[in-house]
């Protein structure tokens, strides 16, 4: 009885944690993906445009997304994806 | 060993799996090893809408780059319709366009006005487990 009490109470805590994190968590990722997207339309106009505030190097970043582009490669006549990576600190 | 240190003893276990438990999810969702249903959600709208401008812009792409070819090649207008039909059929039946949960259909029309014009039409529908989204690309080649 005792260890099943312990078992609720833990899970309450458990559950209440997380739905605190993840309310500040679903604006982070969904934040980076349209970030992911921006990178590549900008790129795609401008391949030598200098984003510094758009961060690729994803060592150790706690929140990475990878998104795929899709477009249409003329000389092959195929559709080809490329993946964008963005990272930063929104969790 | 009395009843009353048994309960301890388990209530002590169950409280450190508990805390163990708790610790592993926790760091799951800060560091975006596991995303919550919403997320997901409103990610897959995202991946929909980015599909949906992406193969806009492939339909574009691909019609412009058939029609220019027939026109290098000196094809007859007719000739330029059928190949750009087929070349609509080869780049939109790529299996990348149905990946990652949003399944691409699509339909292409043509209005042949040969021998001076003709007006592709393409609709597309994308359907995802959460939504469907429409869009429709058409085009008028001066021949």
């Amino acid at each position: 009885m005792d260890a099943a009490m312990a078992v609720i109470v833990v899970l309450i805590f458990s559950m209440t944690a997380l739905l605190v994190l993840n309310s500040s968590h679903d604006d982070g990722v969904v934040y980076l993906s349209r970030l992911a997207r921006d990178y590549y339309e900008v790129k795609r106009i401008n391949p030598s445009a200098d984003l510094p505030w758009i961060n690729t190097s994803c060592d150790n970043a706690p929140v990475v997304v990878s998104k795929k582009a899709y477009y249409y490669d003329s000389e092959a006549n195929e559709v080809k994806a490329e993946l964008v990576k963005v990272c930063g600190v929104y969790g | 060993m009395g009843d009353v240190m048994k309960g301890f003893i388990i209530t002590g276990i169950a409280l450190v799996l508990g805390v163990i438990m708790l610790v592993f999810v926790n760091y799951s969702v800060v560091a975006g090893k596991v995303y919550s249903s919403k997320d997901q959600a409103l990610m897959l709208i995202d991946e929909t809408y980015n599909r949906k401008v992406d193969v806009l812009r492939i339909v574009e792409a691909a019609s412009n780059d058939s029609v220019e070819e027939s026109k290098s090649a000196s094809l007859s207008c007719d000739s330029a319709v059928s190949a750009l039909v087929q070349r609509l059929d080869e780049v939109l039946s790529s299996p990348l366009l149905s990946e990652n949960g949003v399944n691409t259909t699509y339909y292409v029309n043509v209005v042949n006005n040969c021998p001076s014009s003709f007006t592709v039409e393409v609709s597309l529908n994308f359907t995802s487990r959460i939504m469907k989204d429409s869009a429709v690309f058409s085009k008028t080649y001066n021949y």
